[in-house]
């Protein structure tokens, strides 16, 4: 019982912890009028602390497992802001669907035929086997 | 709207969540994701008791806070996994590059084309970008957040429900191929799928998803500012 108390608190520190990477990134980001956004300036500085090794692996991983974990939980909210835009989706749903595909098909064709190609090639596999 | 109606919101939605989870677990199919049925678990409750999404929010707007934190928390595993990635960084930021570039320029010249309005279509433009910074670039432009969340969404399950059979039909079989190819259209869900496929290909996912999130929060308002 007292180790379950003693994880459960552990993972809350880990979570803060990783938290205020994410603020520190927030501040950064607006400081510095960056086009990226707090949370990814928090992951590369997060990465450079573990990196360095300023931050052992340890003080963060289990936090960060059950954040990821959960993340689809913390998607809820915005998602489900769709039931305002059933009359648009019901007039461009279809439009957005086929734009959708087509966009993506074409981005999954360009990037992983190229990438597939050049890592064979780096690697001595005959391209065309 | 009171604290403790916002409080019941949040409380809620954990507990359908912590539900949803169990149900995945024992049932494990696409229809059974949490996030869909929690989502729609929501929006049915919402509806019948005649609250607004709006009202909701005021406790939502909590659990919209932990997604920074979370994709932060992605270093983690990105850190745990970076051997395998090494070697192969050059190719995979090329791939990216190219991959967001066809990405964000489909989307939009579709856009035109087929006449989405232009609210609809710079939400559709970030589609593939992993959602928290989706909604940064969606809003930064002046898209619809509610519909940036939903395209967002979709795109990740047509994507990694498709892509690894796509994949195999146009005989992509290299890991660092297959893993820049899914994660670049289906952002985490594709890096996830991948990772539950083969662990360096899951590590070449995580890359490609922070590679795309960077890269897109950089390119689409070059990309907005050329097209419009």
């Amino acid at each position: 019982m007292r180790s379950k108390l003693l994880l459960s608190v552990t993972i809350l520190l880990q979570i803060i912890l990783i938290s205020g990477f994410a603020m520190l990134g927030d501040m950064v980001s607006r400081g510095l009028q960056l086009p990226l956004p707090g949370n990814i300036i928090g992951l590369i500085l997060l990465y450079l602390a573990l990196k360095s090794r300023l931050l052992k692996v340890d003080y963060v991983e289990r936090g960060g497992r059950l954040l990821l974990l959960v993340m689809p939980l913390f998607f809820v909210p915005a998602l489900s802001g769709i039931m305002d835009y059933t009359v648009f989706m019901r007039q461009s749903g279809l439009q957005v669907l086929v734009i959708l595909i087509i966009s993506s098909l074409l981005t999954l064709t360009g990037s992983a035929f190229l990438v597939d190609r050049l890592a064979r090639r780096k690697e001595g596999i005959d391209v065309h086997e | 709207m009171s604290m403790s109606e916002a409080l019941f919101w949040l409380v809620l939605t954990t507990l359908l969540f912590g539900g949803a989870f169990w149900l995945y677990r024992t049932f494990p199919f696409v229809w059974t994701l949490p996030i869909l049925t929690v989502t729609a678990a929501v929006i049915v409750i919402l509806s019948i008791s005649g609250t607004t999404h709006a009202a909701y929010m005021a406790g939502g707007q909590y659990l919209s806070r932990m997604l920074g934190p979370a994709i932060t928390a992605f270093a983690i595993p990105l850190y745990q996994v970076r051997h395998h990635v090494r070697k192969f960084l050059p190719e995979i930021t090329l791939g990216v590059g190219i991959g967001t570039l066809i990405a964000l320029t489909s989307d939009l010249l579709l856009g035109l084309l087929l006449h989405l309005g232009r609210a609809t279509n710079l939400a559709l433009l970030p589609k593939s970008v992993t959602l928290p910074v989706a909604l940064a670039i969606s809003e930064r432009s002046g898209g619809t957040l509610a519909l940036t969340a939903t395209f967002v969404l979709v795109t990740g399950l047509v994507g990694s429900i498709v892509g690894p059979r796509l994949m195999t039909g146009l005989r992509i079989r290299h890991f660092v191929g297959r893993g820049v190819g899914l994660a670049s259209i289906a952002h985490v869900m594709g890096a996830t799928k991948s990772m539950s496929l083969d662990q360096r290909e899951g590590a070449v996912g995580l890359l490609t998803m922070v590679l795309t999130a960077v890269l897109a929060s950089v390119l689409a308002p070059w990309i907005i500012q050329i097209v419009y």
